[in-house]
């Protein structure tokens, strides 16, 4: 399963701030299952999302 | 006497919608037993359950949306690293919304529950009505080995034209779409002599095409010994040691296509004062004419004088006979012949007394030499 950090400001249009770990200045870890109504591809050109290893997930958790 | 008859309000049943709301849910983990990671990993994406509970008031006194439950309880069995789930440490409930945040993996093969249960107070009646939901949980195992291992190439045709030199021939073991970190791979090649594949030897003698990396994924070959080396490559990770995969390389000495052909240089025609008959072999290929032709071909040129039998001239390109072989009766033609083979990568040169070979050597190097793939043909 695929990682991605995504901005707050995505993260609020997709809804996912509330449950998954993260806030407005780091933005949200989220996973590719909560990614499937938006276009990875596009989001990720605008910079509102980067995909991480399972560690940089940890890494970026344990920041918090 | 007073006499009473009461009266009193009648209220229309509710109705109710009750829904779990599963917020990044997934009840079936796959455990990864090959990276030892979780599919996905709760640690890092929690699974949250939200209890709801909706009431439709036909009379319209309760008001419309969300209404609060009562005596809610979550029964959360789970079980991580054999140590049952407590609440606080592997999940969390709000005890205003009865939210459950689940961020614990499951031990794969475990089978958990799931359960909530809710109640409604409706005040005006007094009614109690009871809402249930359950799911069981898993993990399941799985080794994302998909082992296979991808080579460059399966034919390596080395033209003696184009010396590469010493080069490299890679191969790569992939996990599933992903290649496999070195260190975590073990590499080992060998190659194919009298029927079976050998281990590859680096004493510098019976392997001389060898130069480095029998061990690694990219193994160093030299052009200038390689005539007909077969190799297998097998691969497999280190904690995995009996899911091994092959993949075999040849490589060869292959000229292509080649035209060869001989040119009189003089004597074609005899005249008087014609001293000698001259010849010289040419090999052309697509490219053009190949340039120091002895570096890859042996050559030898004939001689014929229109009677008896085809004398020898040379072994070279270039033959030449005297005015004195030239055939003594005017009618007879003379013509040269020649035999062109390719020559072979660099081959040791061995001398075998009984069931041993030995390696001849120079300064503790091993002499080679070049010679004819082919028969001499007669």
């Amino acid at each position: 399963m695929k990682y991605y950090i995504i901005k707050a400001e995505l993260a609020g249009r997709l809804g996912l701030t509330a449950y998954r770990y993260g806030n407005r200045e780091a933005g949200y870890l989220v996973n590719q299952g909560d990614l499937v109504m938006c276009d990875i591809g596009q989001e990720s050109g605008n910079g509102q999302l980067k995909e991480v290893s399972v560690s940089q997930a940890r890494q970026f958790v344990n920041k918090l | 006497m007073r006499r009473e008859s009461q009266g009193r309000a009648v209220f229309q049943p509710p109705r109710f919608a009750f829904q779990m709301l599963e917020l990044g849910v997934s009840y079936v983990q796959k455990y990864n037993a090959v990276e030892g990671e979780f599919n996905p990993d709760r640690t890092l994406t929690p699974s949250v359950f939200v209890p709801q509970l909706t009431v439709i008031d036909p009379d319209g006194i309760i008001p419309e949306g969300l209404q609060p439950m009562v005596n809610a309880s979550w029964t959360v069995n789970g079980r991580t690293n054999g140590t049952s789930w407590a609440r606080g440490t592997h999940y969390q409930v709000d005890p205003a919304t009865h939210r459950l945040t689940i961020n614990a993996n499951c031990d794969p093969h475990y089978a958990g529950l799931l359960a909530f249960h809710g109640e409604y107070f409706d005040h005006r009646t007094g009614k109690v009505s009871k809402f249930d939901w359950k799911r069981t949980i898993s993990c399941e195992t799985y080794a994302d080995n998909r082992l296979s291992l991808h080579n460059e190439q399966s034919k390596v045709s080395l033209m003696p034209f184009k010396n590469r030199g010493q080069f490299d021939q890679n191969v790569q073991l992939f996990r599933g779409e992903d290649p496999a970190p070195d260190g975590q791979c073990v590499y080992r090649w060998r190659v194919w002599e009298d029927g079976a594949f050998r281990a590859i030897s680096s004493d510098g003698h019976a392997d001389l095409w060898y130069v480095s990396g029998a061990d690694t994924k990219s193994i160093r070959v030299d052009q200038d010994y390689i005539q007909h080396v077969l190799l297998q490559c097998t691969a497999y990770l280190h904690d995995y040691p009996d899911e091994t995969r092959t993949a075999t390389v040849l490589l060869r000495r292959w000229y292509g296509q080649y035209d060869d052909d001989l040119v009189w240089l003089s004597g074609k025609y005899v005249f008087p004062d014609t001293p000698r008959a001259e010849a010289e072999v040419v090999v052309t290929r697509r490219t053009g004419m190949v340039a120091d032709v002895m570096k890859y071909f042996d050559i030898e040129i004939l001689y014929h004088k229109g009677t008896g039998q085809w004398q020898h001239v040379c072994h070279g390109c270039r033959g030449m006979v005297p005015r004195s072989m030239f055939p003594v009766d005017g009618t007879l033609t003379h013509r040269f012949g020649w035999i062109l083979r390719e020559k072979s990568a660099k081959t040791p040169l061995t001398v075998t007394v009984g069931a041993s070979r030995f390696y001849l050597t120079a300064g503790g190097k091993v002499l080679t030499g070049r010679f004819p793939t082919t028969a001499r043909e007669e």
